[in-house]
């Protein structure tokens, strides 16, 4: 006789697992929106900026250095003259979509592959797991420095390479997502009726992972900026005197003594682009913390 | 301790446990009183938020962050121990095995150290080594085979019923004379669950241990325990010997548990279900607790809040109606029922 | 438990050869195959004769295979050929910059090590309270702003304001003393230490809180421990295995602003030595570079992994 009184609630593998096709809502709070907005107003500006009336950002007027804010220059200008707020907008341009190219360039890489990779398992899964391995021994910067080395790539080369260096970041958590995703109950029952390998992995693989996406594109498109940022900076990225947000810190140092304002104004853009991505990716992995 | 056999080693007064915030109270546990003699084992049964546990919890003054004890009393060896109104300084006297036997070792350190620890904040004055060899004397004690080498062995080297043992262990390096055990088998299998059993049985009798045994399995505390306490929405609603209470349950829920089970419905022909569900903590209502789900429920049941008396010597229940003509009756046809 | 540990190590250090073999494998072919040294040294001017000879007299007519193989014959020896733009070996060219790297990095280290337990400590025991949030807020933030970056504010403060540190440059303890080095250094370690300290006082504090919650905190409090012995004898030992295992992860970032933050201090270290070889397309030297970070990130993680493992015996009963 086994008398059982208690309902021991299932536990659950987690409290939030995914369901197929259902995008669950994220609650954002007021740190998140202000960072969606601030994202999004970059984008806007990044889009933009060819329309709006702005000065010429290369332009020099050695005759008005470091001038202080007036009507013709909002931030005024920096120390070869040139107008700030129009380097400053074309500089977030230059910078984002520098970081989206090797966001794009990761994604197309690591996605399809980290999915195969769980979902088939496989001689395929471990030769991609070992690249992957060798490829993340270095990092990522060192990486972009020795391709530049050899190839002298331009600037949407080097985020080409990044992209490809970035490319087994999200293979791994692709990989590591499809495998849990791969042996919850849904995907089974999509097996059982009957649907094909493409179906499983466009209907109800892809939907299951989604949030790792998200989360993965915002903070590696931060460490792409971060990274654009580095390499402009040592003088290997963008080339002067177009402006983006590394090149406008580049050289900086001696500015600091006669006008921070120069550095620091790109400096804060930076930080707060940065910033606001991790934050975003934060909001996520909070709404999808498993266990 | 220096107690008589029989002599009662543990007295719980009154114990009110509630959400410890400042300006409200919701009870969790309400006036919950009881003894337990040496040499005694004693079944706490009740459904998931019944507040077994936590009774078992402030009886060893273990209870977890946020909540309080609220009023009462808890005595062991004829002290009062729990002065601090938070109960969260350990009991002395007293020893607590958990559920979770694979969690509730620290997995980075050495089985036996864990309980030479236990030895060396007893005596302070104990040297490592001689704690050592006493540690692995207790884990030979909990039928630990090989004692000296499992002793230097971490958790994760050892199974479940294992761990529990090595968490008796360590109970009882303290030399309580009260241990509270909640639901010290329900993570463990069957098979192991007997042998886990049998040794909290023995200790009983070897050390003269009172037993407290927490847990929501009827059959395991029908077979094990003396005497039973039977929680419903955080208030005891039944308490006498264990024959008494398995065989003449006078509370409808006790009743209606019963008919729950696989047993009853081969007998009865169906599974009886028991309608509704337990109250939330903190859902206010006057009269009876268990009224909503009840089917003797009457307009007295939704008024007064019964009081739990004695219906027999050392048996007492908490139910308006117990001791009248019709509910007598009632209970003459389940006992026919072939429980 | 030690010969365990030991084995691991071994087993481990020997998956790691293949690893740094293809690595500086691939970083051989992207720079000797597919770039082009000899055009480098024959010069700009050079007719695609001269450069022929060039690279017939460097060897680079051979094979790529050939080539990889005498590198890393010569390599394993310690001889990492002749930088292109320098004279002298290219060890030689490492051993004079690394000690200003080196420092750095310990420093860095040494500060986000023990700040990241301290301020973990005070946040993790007790989380929730107004320090704790005050902290997590400039903890993202440390982590947000790019360690160059961070070296321009302190250089700002610092310097600029205050004049209580040299803006940039260095010298060696054996120039000027080491009390002098360390005024050059405490900025740029600053800088470089602020982000990996905010990484792994969010880790601490996180694993903290986990472990408080774990039930052998409850089985200790039963035993009696105190709340001292609790945090001490149980839960910081448990907690700290995951933060370990962050230091290693880091190492990379580490390395990569070490490279940034040298270049804002003029630091004459291998930063500086990794950007004028990229600059100057000096192959030996870049080459030997990517060899010398791998060797350091597979040799740190492997250190961490062993004290995770260490720390925590669970995880052997998984490997």
């Amino acid at each position: 006789m086994t008398e059982v009184l208690e309902t021991e609630p299932v536990r659950a593998a987690g409290p939030a697992e995914p369901t197929a096709g259902a995008g669950r809502r994220v609650r954002l709070g007021w740190p998140g929106t202000l960072a969606l907005g601030f994202v999004l107003i970059c984008l806007l500006i990044a889009l933009l900026v060819p329309f709006l009336p702005l000065a010429e950002p290369n332009e020099q007027d050695l005759g008005d250095t470091l001038a202080r804010y007036s009507a013709d220059h909002l931030l005024g200008t920096d120390q070869l003259g040139r107008d700030l707020l129009a380097r400053l907008l074309w500089a977030i341009r230059t910078s984002l979509f520098a970081g989206l190219t090797a966001i794009v360039v990761a994604t197309l890489i690591g996605l399809p592959t980290g999915m195969l990779a769980g979902y088939r398992r496989g001689w395929f899964d471990t030769v991609s797991a070992r690249i992957a391995d060798v490829v993340l021994t270095v990092p990522a910067l060192v990486l972009l420095l020795t391709v530049h080395t050899a190839l002298r790539t331009g600037i949407t080369g080097q985020m080409v390479t990044l992209g490809v260096i970035f490319a087994p970041r999200i293979y791994r958590v692709m990989r590591a997502e499809t495998i849990r995703v791969a042996t919850m109950p849904y995907l089974l029952a999509g097996r059982m009726s009957g649907c094909s390998h493409v179906r499983i992995l466009w209907r109800y693989l892809l939907p299951g992972i989604r949030a790792q996406v998200r989360v993965q594109v915002s903070y590696l498109l931060g460490l792409s900026l971060l990274i654009e940022a580095g390499i402009s900076f040592l003088g290997v990225g963008v080339e002067s005197p177009d402006a983006s947000l590394g090149t406008m810190l580049s050289g900086a140092a001696a500015m600091l003594a006669s006008d921070a304002r120069v550095v620091l104004i790109p400096a804060a853009v930076l930080s707060l682009l940065i910033l606001s991505l991790n934050v975003i990716g934060d909001i996520e992995s909070e709404g999808e913390r498993r266990g | 301790m220096a107690s008589e056999p029989g002599q009662t080693v543990l007295t719980v007064d009154n114990v009110t446990v509630e959400l410890d915030r400042p300006h409200e109270s919701t009870p969790l546990v309400t006036d919950v009183s009881f003894a337990v003699r040496r040499g005694e084992m004693v079944g706490m049964v009740g459904e998931s938020g019944s507040g077994k546990s936590l009774t078992a919890s402030a009886v060893a003054g273990l209870l977890p962050r946020g909540v309080r004890l609220a009023r009462g009393a808890v005595e062991i060896d004829g002290r009062a121990a729990g002065t601090d109104a938070t109960a969260r300084t350990r009991h002395d006297g007293v020893a607590m095995v958990f559920q979770n036997p694979m969690t509730s070792l620290n997995p980075s350190m050495r089985v036996g150290d864990q309980v030479a620890e236990a030895i060396r904040l007893r005596r302070p004055g104990t040297s490592r080594r001689d704690a050592r060899r006493e540690a692995v004397e207790v884990l030979e004690r909990v039928e630990i085979t090989r004692p000296a080498e499992r002793a230097r062995q971490y958790p994760f080297e050892f199974s479940g019923g294992m761990r529990q043992r090595v968490m008796i262990a360590i109970s009882i390096a303290h030399r309580p004379s009260v241990l509270v055990a909640d639901e010290p088998t329900t993570a463990l299998d069957v098979t192991v669950q007997r042998g886990v059993m049998d040794l909290l049985d023995r200790l009983r009798a070897d050390m003269g241990l009172a037993v407290l045994l927490v847990s929501h399995d009827l059959a395991l505390v029908g077979e094990r325990c003396d005497r039973l306490l039977v929680m419903y929405a955080g208030e005891l609603v039944e308490q006498g010997e264990t024959e008494n209470v398995l065989r003449r349950p006078l509370h409808p829920y006790v009743r209606a548990l019963q008919r729950c089970t696989p047993e009853h419905a081969i007998a009865a022909g169906g599974l009886y279900s028991l309608p509704g569900r337990v109250p939330q903590a903190g859902e206010v209502r006057t009269g009876c607790r268990f009224a909503a789900r009840c089917e003797l429920r009457t307009a007295e049941c939704d008024e007064t809040h019964p009081t739990l008396d004695a219906y027999a010597p050392g048996h007492l229940v908490r139910c308006v109606h117990v001791g009248r003509p019709e509910q007598d009756h009632h209970h003459e046809r389940r006992a026919e029922g072939g429980v | 438990m030690l010969t365990l540990i030991l084995r691991q190590a071994a087993l481990r250090a020997v998956v790691a050869v293949p690893t740094l073999i293809v690595v500086t494998c691939c970083t051989y072919v992207m720079l000797f195959s597919i770039g082009d040294p000899a055009a480098v040294v024959a010069g700009e001017s050079a007719t695609p004769e001269q450069v022929a000879q060039v690279r017939q007299s460097l060897g680079l007519d051979r094979s790529v295979v050939a080539q990889y193989l005498d590198w890393l014959a010569h390599a394993v020896r310690g001889d990492f050929g002749e930088s292109l733009h320098h004279r002298g070996d290219v060890l030689g060219l490492v051993g004079q910059y690394l000690p200003a790297t080196l420092l750095l990095s310990f420093l860095a280290l040494a500060v986000a090590v023990l700040a990241s337990v301290l301020m973990g400590s005070a946040v993790g025991a007790r989380p929730g309270g107004l320090v704790d949030r005050g902290l997590g807020a400039v903890a993202v933030l440390g982590i947000a702003v790019p360690n160059f970056l961070v070296g321009y504010v302190l250089i700002l403060v610092f310097s600029l304001w205050f004049g209580w540190f040299p803006s940039g440059g260095y010298r060696t303890p054996a120039e000027a003393g080491l009390l002098t080095t360390f005024r050059f250094l405490v900025l740029p370690s600053a800088s470089l230490a602020l982000g990996l300290m905010c990484v792994q006082t969010r880790t601490f504090r996180a694993s903290l809180i986990k472990e408080y919650e774990a039930d052998y905190v409850r089985t200790a409090r039963m035993k009696g421990v105190s709340p001292s012995g609790v945090f001490f004898r149980h839960v910081a030992r448990n907690a700290s295995a995951p933060w370990v295992t962050v230091i290693g992860l880091e190492i990379g970032v580490l390395i990569t602003g070490a490279l940034l933050v040298e270049s804002v201090f003029s630091i004459p270290g291998i930063g500086t030595l990794t950007l004028e070889a990229v600059q100057g397309q000096d192959f030996p030297v870049v080459q030997a570079l990517v060899t010398l970070f791998a060797l350091v990130i597979l040799a740190v993680n492997l250190v961490t992994d062993l004290i995770a493992l260490w720390l925590n015996p669970a995880s052997r009963g998984l490997s």
